[in-house]
């Protein structure tokens, strides 16, 4: 499910880290050892100011349908409204609720909301299949082909995409 | 129970709670998640109110008293949620109780300041 499009007042992006362990020996030396591929503990900030009540129940239902901070869902474009290219890439990025969103009041019949959010790493490409050893031309003669997420394969007669679920 | 005095805050703050899991993380940035439950806990409501006359200071703190701190819950009356068609809690699945003793403060000669914080039980 993907978050409401709404576009936010203020918006705060960290892009957060690969997982590196770092160690430092007593001279000072230092060596990180990188313990995998995928960027960890994006986070971005959002609040949405002035909201009517049905854009706030929005956002209240879309948390509770993914149970609080314990499914992953995508951000829809308006969430980077003002971007031409996202920093973090919709379709390979997914995120959770780092922390409950705040609902306050603001003018009378509007309110204010604050959402945390906190990217997951998420493997895209896990049906990819292609024969091993296959070249982008044999690849493009099969007729099935397993897709994922945002790859760049060519359109297909039977095309499987199954995001990053 | 006594429901929670009819007095509508000057300020509200609603935080929506989170489902009860546990999360482990891999040094690689891979977690997973247990969820527990699917009732969401920890929902936090802080209510202020400003301009309170004496004898509505009075009521709060007397409510505070007779739900013996945190120990007892409540309900809270629609006034709480003036401003709202669609409560964002429902009265049918949650009362509440409180997490802090209310502070309360001067705004003026005669009039109180009073600040509520709740959390969410599960009925």
């Amino acid at each position: 499910m993907t978050f409401p499009s709404l576009t936010p007042s203020l918006r705060v992006f960290s892009p957060g880290v690969l997982p590196v362990v770092e160690r430092v020996a007593a001279s000072g030396a230092f060596v990180g050892f990188r313990r995998g591929n995928r960027t960890k503990d994006q986070t971005l900030s959002l609040t949405f100011n002035n909201l009517p009540e049905a854009s706030v129940e929005l956002i209240k239902d879309h948390y509770i349908d993914r149970n609080g901070t314990f499914d992953i869902f995508f951000l829809s474009s308006a969430v980077w409204s003002g971007y031409a290219t996202p920093p973090a890439p919709l379709l390979s990025t997914a995120w959770r609720y780092a922390s409950p969103p705040v609902i306050s009041d603001g003018i009378i019949g509007r309110w204010a909301v604050e959402v945390q959010l906190r990217s997951h790493g998420i493997l895209q490409g896990d049906l990819a299949s292609e024969p091993p050893g296959s070249t982008d031309e044999d690849a493009a003669a099969a007729d099935y082909i397993y897709d994922a997420g945002d790859s760049t394969t060519v359109a297909r007669e039977y095309l499987l995409n199954p995001g990053a679920s | 129970m006594a429901t929670f005095p009819s007095l509508e805050p000057t300020t509200r703050a609603v935080s929506l709670g989170d489902c009860p899991q546990q999360s482990y993380e891999g040094t690689s940035g891979d977690f997973v998640s247990f969820k527990y439950g699917t009732d969401r806990v920890g929902q936090v409501l802080t209510l202020g109110y400003e301009y309170l006359s004496e004898s509505e200071a009075q009521q709060i703190i007397d409510h505070y008293k007779g739900q013996q701190g945190f120990l007892i819950s409540f309900a809270l009356p629609s006034i709480v949620w003036s401003g709202y068609t669609t409560v964002p809690i429902p009265a049918a699945d949650y009362e509440w109780r409180y997490t802090a003793a209310p502070t309360v403060g001067i705004s003026s000669p005669l009039k109180y300041s009073i600040t509520v914080t709740l959390e969410s039980v599960i009925i």
